[in-house]
């Protein structure tokens, strides 16, 4: 029942950031920004907490339907920020962000998502599901900072383009902590979502690898941050050409964790 | 001479366009395209759905069906063209990697330690300091301060200049070797179980024994339990297994779902479980509403006949569906292997006369469709239906599964020694200068690391307090 309270007021506070970091953005005052990050930093310990009642209550982790699995995205795509804002101070991604974690939220709380816990079907009593959901779900979140930094990189450039000043963050800076977030997300990425994700396969369905199609999609996912990687430290791709690489796998990742469920089940046997 | 002259010309002629297609082949453009193709072939078998049969394809794809099947685009992950594309991607990886190597180990080795000062200054990050002391003593400082952040330094002192190499986390520049290494064992491991792969799916009752093939053992199912939670979902199915070599029983083991049993290099997993309609039972409430009413409930096994000697009839099942639907073609057929909508054909029969004959279903019994004895007032119900549980246990042998852990390792490995630990270098040039002396160093800041802005900031601070 806890879990019931604390989530909505994480969400309470999420909204408070966002509108804080809006009001940032369009008045530049410093001030409201701090007051953002310290409304996020806070929600999100209401929010750790909500996970914490929700383990001790359900009996086990927080991600086995799609409710706790969108409140646990919610959740590390918050301490990606908080982390990324901390070390690189890029205030103005802020109000883009926090607009995700909402969508994210709101989705979770949603009718169309039953909260409700239910027991573990078999095949999900593993403590393979804390490392493999947990550790992708991260390392996504950093993709979506690497996501909205690029959008905001392809926005920033076509400004200075045109000539105008730059702003804080400049379009440089966007493209490196584009890179930052990648370059951690993507170990992550391959540890909780492939390696994990295959040793879980071997020991729950006998095969490490089968082709189904969320297997595929985060295979996909993998490339498109592969494709990134290679062509920024060997071919020295910048700027646009990388920015649209990282969104477009960012919308990969996406992919793989709705899409597949919603659009590629009606054509494939797997639930 | 001239013989000679004419095959040597002819001999570059053939070789220009062979280096420039290695040239092509070993380059990262290569890489990308073939990256490109391979998200995109892997995108198109999410899309088209696979495996399935030619009428199904025929029936979702119409004409374009042929060509569909020609492209094997039915089967992406084991076709032809997609297996070229991971191959040459692989070898593209093999020679990308190998190529950029001896420069690396000769970095590794014997780095450059000479440096102009002017150089370093034109680096990404850099700083220059001077101190009032001598250059021997301001050298032993700096080594001080660059070690104390973990460097290993290489110095050479040439005329009145000191030159220093210092450097961390060297495993970082091997980082991206690793990884690919690692994913090369995985392709390995991947062609290891495609060829020396194989898995039988066993359906077994208790008490059935069966030999798996290839293994040089035999299997013994002694009990297969389902376990619920309070609100009647399924916890788990375990199956309580016995090897036997022959005929000999030398394990006994429980498996359960996402706990198989590994032995003789064959694992055993508890993969699902069905019911054993074969030797499914039935319960049918056969009933005379004539002159001389009578009504009588038999069980009786599905593949069997039954016989009411007090009415002189023989009752056969002629067919079976535990989960009735009919199918596109208009058949009786079976959604599913649960009780969920059983349904019986059944036929009565007194020596030539059919009474009654058609199916009956246990959740509907107004509908009992009877397509003989339509006059006859014979009535047949279904009242029950019921099979035992058999236990679905998969025999997998697979050879390439060390291989892929042992992939995953280096990849792991290689990740996090090029994101975590990159490589860090600082060059210093220390030099007497105008009574001082002069301290220059630089750190080059290349696309690949990830240099924190604090660390070099913080061994600046350290220099400068220094001096």
């Amino acid at each position: 029942m806890t879990e019931s309270i604390l989530f909505p007021a994480a969400f309470a506070f999420y909204i408070g950031a966002a509108f804080c970091y809006f009001l940032f953005l369009f008045s530049c005052r410093e001030k409201s920004a701090r007051f953002g990050f310290r409304l996020a930093a806070a929600g999100w310990v209401v929010h750790t907490l909500a996970l914490i009642f929700r383990t001790v209550e359900s009996g086990h982790a927080p991600f086995t339907n799609m409710y706790e699995s969108l409140s646990f995205l919610s959740w590390s795509a918050v301490l990606a920020w908080l982390i990324v804002d901390r070390k690189y101070r890029i205030k103005t991604a802020g109000p883009y962000l926090m607009l995700i974690v909402i969508a994210l939220m709101a989705l979770a709380s949603s009718p169309l998502m039953p909260s409700q816990a239910k027991p573990l079907v078999p095949a999900l009593q593993s403590y393979w599901l804390w490392l493999h959901v947990s550790v992708t779900l991260l390392g996504e979140a950093f993709f979506a900072v690497a996501f909205v930094t690029s959008l905001m990189y392809l926005r920033a450039e076509s400004r200075e383009r045109k000539g105008e000043p730059a702003k804080n963050p400049s379009a440089e800076s966007l493209d490196a902590i584009g890179y930052k977030c990648v370059a951690v997300g993507f170990p992550l990425f391959t540890l909780g979502g492939l390696v994990f994700g295959m040793v879980w396969a071997y020991k729950a369905w006998g095969r490490y690898w089968s082709w189904d199609p969320k297997e595929t999609w985060s295979l996909i996912t993998w490339f498109f941050f592969a494709l990134y990687l290679h062509t920024r430290i060997v071919l020295g791709w910048r700027g646009r050409r990388s920015a649209l690489i990282a969104i477009l796998g960012f919308l990969a990742a996406l992919f793989t964790y709705f899409g597949v469920n919603y659009l590629l089940s009606g054509l494939h046997s797997y639930a | 001479m001239d013989r000679e002259l004419r095959a040597d010309r002819r001999f570059r002629e053939i070789s220009r366009p062979m280096n420039k297609f290695l040239r092509t082949f070993t380059s990262l453009k290569l890489a990308v395209a073939l990256l490109i193709l391979i998200i995109i072939g892997s995108i198109l078998g999410t899309l088209i759905p696979q495996g399935r049969s030619g009428e199904d394809y025929r029936s979702r794809y119409g004409r374009l069906a042929p060509a569909l099947t020609a492209l094997q685009l039915d089967r992406v992950y084991s076709s032809g063209w997609y297996l070229t594309l991971l191959a040459l991607f692989g070898l593209n990886t093999v020679v990308c990697t190998t190529s950029r190597l001896p420069n690396k180990l000769k970095r590794a080795r014997a780095p450059r330690v000479l440096s102009e000062p002017e150089t370093l200054l034109a680096l990404r990050r850099h700083g220059r300091i001077r101190s009032g002391s001598g250059p021997a003593q301001t050298r032993r400082a700096v080594e001080g301060v660059l070690r104390s952040h973990r460097y290993r330094i290489r110095s050479r002192t040439e005329g009145a200049r000191s030159h220093l190499y210092a450097r961390r986390n060297l495993i970082g520049l091997f980082g991206s070797d690793i990884v690919h290494l690692g994913l090369m064992v995985i392709l390995l491991g991947g062609i290891f179980s495609g060829l020396g792969g194989s898995r039988v799916q066993l359906n077994m009752i208790e008490g059935e024994v069966r030999t798996i093939p290839g293994a040089g053992f035999d299997l013994r199912l002694e009990r297969f339990t389902t376990e619920y939670y309070p609100d009647g979902s399924v916890r788990d199915w375990k199956s309580d297994l016995t090897v036997l070599e022959d005929g000999r029983a030398v394990l006994s083991r429980t498996i359960e779902v996402n706990h198989p049993l590994s032995y003789r290099g064959v694992v055993l997993y508890q993969s699902s479980y069905g019911r054993d309609w074969r030797r499914g039972e039935i319960e049918l409430e056969i009933a005379d509403a004539g002159e001389s009413p009578f009504r009588k409930k038999i069980r009786m096994g599905i593949q069997e006949k039954a016989r009411i000697p007090e009415r002189d009839l023989t009752v056969s099942i002629l067919g079976f569906s535990p989960d009735f639907v009919v199918d596109d073609k208009g058949r009786a057929a079976t959604r599913s292997l649960e009780p969920r909508n059983p349904a019986a054909l059944v036929e009565l029969r007194r020596g030539e006369s059919t009474l009654f004959s058609g199916w009956v279903f246990a959740r509907f019994p107004e509908f009992a469709e009877r397509s003989a004895g339509k006059k006859s007032p014979w009535s047949v119900n279904l009242t029950a239906a019921d099979a035992g549980f058999s236990s679905g246990i998969q025999a997998a042998r697979d050879p390439g599964v060390p291989f892929i852990w042992g992939g995953c390792a280096l990849v792991m490995l290689g990740l996090a020694a090029a994101f975590y630990a990159p490589l860090r270098e600082i060059r210093v040039v220390i030099e007497e200068n105008r009574g001082g002396t002069e301290v220059t160093l630089g750190a080059p800041a290349s696309r690949a690391r990830i240099l924190p802005a604090g660390e070099f900031d913080r061994i600046m601070e350290k220099l400068r307090t220094l001096s």
